[in-house]
């Protein structure tokens, strides 16, 4: 916390958006006062300040913060200075630095990048106060932080500066010659990227996140790898058997990177590891800036009410300018905002996570506050009142939300927005099916599921309707949540709000035994008694013929052991099959045991894995591999067509044994398909 | 977060520089006062709890910055006020004629839906001064108040804690006779079609 380096990123437009040619806008703001509040009193105080003249009322230890709009490079926080150290080169060295896909510029103050934004000064107030400021645009040498899009031509000196230079000529500045030089002869780089490329040079080598090796081959890697696969490696006489033999990882891959640029391979350093994981923390308000919830934040209630204020200030100042705040970080500490007026949210995190990871926690906790209120709703009261305290309303729904964090922490397919079925006879999952096969009477039926142990066993919906994975999250949260809700029939009004966000379904939910439950979902108000008849004649057929029974006796083998797959030290992976948007992963295991700092750590390191292969923190390329070594394990994520792979394994295992279980588990997994997923979800 | 069953009330405090706001919060939150001046540099936070007819209420007190050159913070800063408290101080003809700007300001900025209603609260601080230097009387102010349609009006003193506990009281019980409570489910939602809904395939990647 005291290295008193850390970054606001902003963008008008936001999520970030993989752009290589494309403007971004970006904040750098290095901050001192600890953000949120210590809580150190039952009253404190914030002063949000705006002073006019740079530095006038700055001590030493203030909050300086700086803010430039960047021409190229999006204004993700990997690029941070300290998360550079995050993520070292391995045992390779980089040659094509113009194709790291990793963002650039949030350190790059030090090129000929003229738009650097002026810096605000802050005066802190005795503890327990903070203060933020921002220059006024009336003031001499100085410019309004956001107000402009001109370039800041006479700018002031910026601490960037410094910052960045010092870390030019450190640890990267020997390196510059070689990425310069070879970023002149990329064929890749496209015209439109060229220019700001070869003026991006500088800047380039100065914020890095993963540093590997990473070369051009040809379009695309699976070509590769089947070419690889072709002129037979280690792994070749398993190609025969493998379903169309394209999605073989070959040693090859892994060894001769230089000319792919789809494949990362990254230490992590033992320094920089985390030995605490600090529960996050979430806020949720209103746009006046009263609060609605908050989660494990222990501090007063009057702390949290002025802190909810200041959140607001905050989002307020850069809203004046017509732009968003995204993230602020300082130190190890991140907080991103989440704006979805009329709520706010915003998290506080220092588990060095992904910046979209924060934010997709946030995106959860607001979807279930849609599924209670509907988003029509919340428009209309707060269009109605817009001092409106939410907060009375969501009462009773801490249990709920609090429960939805958790999982959304923990869960994969909270992140990839999947499901995990129960594993079990894909038999038995038919003939569930067949009998839940609505009759053509109920024609505003949106749903039908059978749930055992908080897992879909099938899943019926009209064929015009997708099923939305998120949506289903909520409902299953809400069950899960609630013992209520399982031991009694229930008529549940709910908001699905990505399948519509604009009024509420029913939900008949009735448990037929412990851990299984009809969900019936209708548009239709009325229809309780209908679907309670409906629900007999299921029952009655899913007890005929034994299907309860098949389905009760399969909960207790969904979970699986790591050990199934026959691979010495296979520690755990995680299978998304992209086609049915549902994974497949073994328990976890020891050291990987429930709120360990070990399962804490693979979880951040497989959301990194995830946002490397899918580009998702505005990085110019995506990987399609992407090896992770650490003191304690190494990791493997494999992007191919049909599925994404995660892989934990012991950090002895040579490249040639990870990849041959890598191959190991994909061919495993596509053994199981039929018991691990639901293949064929019954339309109607 | 334990039971929120109370009411959370934001209350935004207005006024020229110097007049005291900051003073009367001070005094009201933390029962202390200062005679130095330090100007507020934009906004100020401070809670506190109270009960108002048998009502645990939060207010959540928002100080401002009187200087012009701090005024950027604009419509977000004023959204969704329950109450809103225009300081002036006694000694000063100057700050009293700014009133009328800073409560215009105000319904301008914060839009409240019933503006005719909204509650205000008009503080005359710095009563404590010898009273060769006041320059408002109570007459003056009141007339005002009664002018902008009756607006409660107290003289106060943040130096010695004269009729804070009692202008606050006011201030809470006025903003919370305003902040009834709005029914959210009053009226059916638009019923939803399943069938008018477009056709998607399974498993949109949301």
């Amino acid at each position: 916390m005291s290295d008193g380096s850390s970054i606001i990123s902003s963008t008008a437009e936001q999520p970030p958006t993989v752009n290589p040619g494309g403007s971004g806008s970006g904040n750098v703001i290095t901050s001192k006062p600890s953000f949120p509040p210590t809580p150190s009193r039952t009253t404190s105080q914030l002063s949000i300040t705006s002073i006019g003249v740079q530095g006038h009322l700055s001590p030493p230890s203030s909050t300086t913060y700086s803010r430039r709009r960047r021409s190229h490079s999006n204004p993700s926080p990997s690029a941070e200075p300290n998360a550079k150290t995050d993520l070292t080169p391995n045992d390779i060295t980089p040659t094509k630095r113009h194709h790291n896909p990793r963002p650039k510029g949030l350190l790059n103050a030090s090129s000929s990048n003229s738009s650097l934004r002026s810096k605000p000064s802050v005066s802190t107030c005795t503890s327990p106060s903070y203060s933020f400021s921002r220059t006024n645009s009336s003031c001499d040498g100085t410019e309004t932080i956001s107000g402009s899009n001109t370039p800041n031509t006479g700018r002031a000196p910026n601490p960037f500066d410094l910052l960045s230079k010092g870390n030019n000529n450190g640890s990267n500045g020997s390196r510059h010659g070689t990425r310069s030089g070879s970023g002149s002869g990329s064929g890749s780089t496209t015209p439109t990227r060229k220019g700001k490329e070869r003026q991006n040079h500088e800047m380039e080598i100065n914020v890095i996140e993963v540093e590997g090796e990473l070369s051009l081959s040809t379009d695309d890697v699976r070509k590769g790898l089947r070419d690889l696969v072709r002129r037979n490696t280690v792994t070749a006489g398993e190609a025969g058997e493998d379903a169309d033999g394209q999605d073989q990882l070959t040693i090859e891959d892994m060894k001769d990177t230089k000319d792919d640029p789809h494949i990362l391979e990254s230490t992590e350093q033992n320094k920089t590891e985390i030995k605490e994981y600090t529960p996050r923390r979430y806020y949720v308000l209103t746009n006046a800036g009263k609060p609605v919830f908050s989660s494990q934040d222990k501090s007063s209630e009057d702390n949290i009410t002025n802190l909810m204020a200041i959140g607001s200030t905050l989002i307020s100042i850069f809203q004046e300018d017509d732009d968003k705040i995204r993230c602020i970080i300082k130190g190890k500490t991140r907080i991103g905002f989440l704006l979805k007026s009329p709520l706010y949210l915003f998290g506080v995190s220092d588990w060095g996570e992904p910046e979209h990871i924060l934010r997709s926690h946030l995106e959860y906790i607001h979807l279930h506050i849609l599924s209670v209120v509907s988003s029509t709703q919340l428009s209309r009261v707060f269009q109605r009142r817009s001092n409106y305290d939410l907060s009375r309303l969501l009462d009773g729904s801490e249990t709920f939300l609090n429960r939805l964090i958790e999982r959304s922490q923990y869960d994969f397919t909270y992140l990839t927005a999947t499901l995990q079925p129960l594993r079990m006879n894909p038999a038995t999952r038919d003939m569930a099916g067949a009998a839940l096969m609505p009759p053509s009477k109920f024609n505003d039926l949106l749903y039908v599921l059978l749930i055992a142990d908080g897992h879909i066993v099938t899943l019926l919906r009209p064929r015009k309707h997708a099923v939305h994975p998120s949506d289903l999250h909520l409902l299953l949260n809400t069950l899960a949540s609630s013992s209520t809700l399982r031991s009694s029939e229930t008529w549940l009004p709910i908001c699905f709000p990505k399948f519509n966000p604009a009024g509420f379904v029913h939900a008949y939910i009735s448990y037929v035994t412990e851990n299984v439950g009809l969900v019936f979902v209708s548009a239709d108000r009325e229809a309780f008694e209908d679907l309670r008849g409906w629900k007999s004649i299921v029952l009655d057929k899913l007890e005929h013929d034994k299907t309860l029974t098949r389905i009760t006796d399969a909960i207790p083998l969904h979970p699986y052991t790591v050990s199934a797959i026959g691979c010495p030290g296979l520690r755990h992976f995680i299978y998304k099959s992209r086609q049915y948007i549902q994974i497949t992963q073994p328990e976890w295991e020891a050291p990987y045991i429930e709120d360990s700092v070990d399962r804490k750590r693979l979880i951040t390191l497989y959301q990194k894995l995830h946002d490397a292969i899918h580009a998702r923190s505005g990085q110019s390329q995506s990987f399609k591999l992407v090896y992770i070594r650490t003191e304690h394990e190494a990791c493997l994520a494999w992007l191919t067509k049909p599925f994404e792979l995660y892989l934990t394994v012991s950090p002895q295992l040579s490249k040639s044994a990870v990849v041959a279980t890598a191959n190991s588990v994909a061919k495993w997994v596509l053994a199981e398909e039929g018991r691990v997923f639901l293949k064929d979800a019954p339309v109607f | 977060m334990a039971s929120r069953k109370k009411v959370l009330l934001k209350v935004i405090i207005l006024g020229d520089s110097g007049v005291g706001k900051t003073s009367l919060m001070n005094q009201y939150v933390n029962k202390r006062f200062s005679n130095q001046y330090k100007a507020t540099i934009g906004a100020d936070f401070l809670t506190r709890e109270l009960v108002v007819d048998d009502r645990v209420v939060t207010m959540q007190l928002w100080d401002t910055a009187g200087q012009e050159r701090f005024q950027s913070l604009g419509v977000a800063f004023y959204r969704g006020a329950d109450c809103c408290v225009l300081v002036y101080d006694v000694n000063s003809s100057k700050s009293f004629e700014a009133l009328d700007g800073w409560r215009d300001e105000f319904l301008v900025q914060a839009s409240p839906h019933d503006p005719e209603n909204f509650p205000f609260v008009v503080l005359g601080n710095k009563i404590d001064m010898e009273e060769s230097k006041r320059m408002v009387s109570q007459k003056r102010a009141m007339t005002w108040c009664q002018a902008k349609g009756n607006i409660p009006y107290f003289e106060t003193s943040a130096k010695e804690a004269i009729n804070v506990e009692q202008a606050f009281q006011t201030i809470a019980k006025n903003a919370l006779a305003q902040e009834a409570e709005t029914e959210l489910y009053n009226d059916y939602p638009d019923p939803i079609r399943i069938d008018s809904e477009n056709s998607q395939n399974y498993g949109c990647n949301c």
